[in-house]
């Protein structure tokens, strides 16, 4: 999918050099195409650490929590399948991060 | 139940183990880890598909396929069909004919839906096999992987021969290994097994931390749970993976390390 995305950026890039951003189609195509590059690199990021979860302070863990919560609604856009794969996947992280939060906390409490 | 399943009757030691005995009882090893997908395939003409955890892991690990492509552990809530597949997700995220295993190329899923008769392709995935072609080909397997005292597969075992894949190129969002290295005890109630030694990083190399937690095992906190064999056997904690696809309940010296009694090893 992330190299689905990459192409159609390409692709959308292309034409919008060739055709200036006059063309709305073009401009849809590639705001689309960046919109979705774009929440793929962040949900990377964000998922990309639960193996360290234990490790990381409890700023970095409520820093992570929060940008699985902006993250979420853009995921949410996704259509059918997508969304139903990704947003599962996202909530899994979220809940990884807040579990750890959650259990320092009653450890200390 | 049958002979050749994994059955050992477990006694109750007071109150905490609940009902005694207790029956833990597994499928046998040839259907072991044996899912059958039927959300749509009936209903569209077509056999189910048999998933066999099996064939699967000896690939990838479980982390790969049930957190990072998103299977979910319970039966129809995956929502898998052919338009999924299609579209790279589910069972299409490896089966796609593109991506590469080995020296070969991984075969498409559902590359032909509409196609009536269905193709011949399709019955790789859709297929009724008879229990003696099941018993045939985990015997065949069994041959050359390494098998424990209960006739089940030792996958750990196994894993270093295969080193399954944990990383999946343009699914997975992370390949670095987990910082978590803490191994842990928890006493047993019954007089004659051992403390289990849980631990931390065998688990997770298969799982992730996120396929257990906090989904299979919301608390963590030392003593804020008892562990009882009947929420295993019901599905719970443990039970989620163990007498479903990792080995069975009733190969207790395979946690309960240090039998303290007369049980054969």
């Amino acid at each position: 999918m992330r190299a689905t995305s990459r192409s159609a950026a390409a692709v959308a890039l292309a034409l919008s050099a060739l055709l200036g951003d006059a063309a709305p189609g073009t401009v849809r195509v590639l705001a689309a195409a960046r919109a979705e590059a774009g929440w793929r690199a962040e949900f990377d990021e964000v998922c990309g650490r639960t193996q360290d979860a234990m490790a990381m302070t409890d700023p970095e863990l409520r820093d992570l929590v929060q940008r699985c919560d902006k993250l979420m609604p853009l995921v949410e856009q996704l259509p059918g399948p997508e969304k139903n794969v990704y947003a599962r996947r996202l909530r899994k992280c979220r809940d990884l991060y807040q579990f750890v939060l959650d259990g320092r906390a009653k450890e200390s409490g | 139940m049958t002979p050749a399943a994994a059955v050992v009757l477990a006694f109750a030691a007071g109150q905490s183990w609940g009902p005694s005995p207790m029956l833990l009882e597994s499928a046998e090893p040839h259907v072991y880890g044996r899912v059958v997908l039927d959300n749509f395939s009936t209903k569209a003409g077509m056999a189910p598909v048999p998933f066999e955890h099996a064939r699967h892991r000896l690939l990838y690990t479980c982390r790969v396929c049930h957190v990072d492509v998103g299977f979910v552990m319970e039966a129809g809530a995956t929502e898998i069909s052919a338009e999924t597949n299609r579209r790279g997700l589910h069972c299409g995220a490896c089966h796609d004919g593109k991506r590469r295993h080995g020296d070969g190329t991984i075969f498409a899923a559902c590359s032909d839906p509409g196609a009536r008769p269905a193709p011949p392709a399709c019955a790789r995935c859709h297929r009724r096999d008879t229990d003696a072609e099941l018993r045939e080909r985990f015997e065949r397997f069994a041959r050359t992987a390494p098998v424990d005292r209960t006739g089940f597969v030792d996958w750990e075992a196994l894993e270093a021969r295969t080193r399954p894949a944990d990383f999946l190129e343009g699914v997975t969002a992370h390949a670095d290994r987990l910082r978590n290295d803490r191994s842990f005890s928890i006493p047993a109630f019954g007089t004659w097994l051992g403390e289990v030694t849980f631990s931390h990083p065998k688990h997770a190399r298969w799982s992730g931390c996120e396929g257990c937690h906090p989904e299979v095992f919301p608390v963590t906190a030392r003593g804020a749970v008892t562990f009882r064999m009947p929420d295993f056997v019901a599905g719970r904690y443990c039970g989620a993976c163990h007498n479903k696809v990792a080995f069975p309940l009733a190969a207790c010296l395979r946690c309960h390390a240090n039998a303290i009694g007369a049980l054969p090893r």
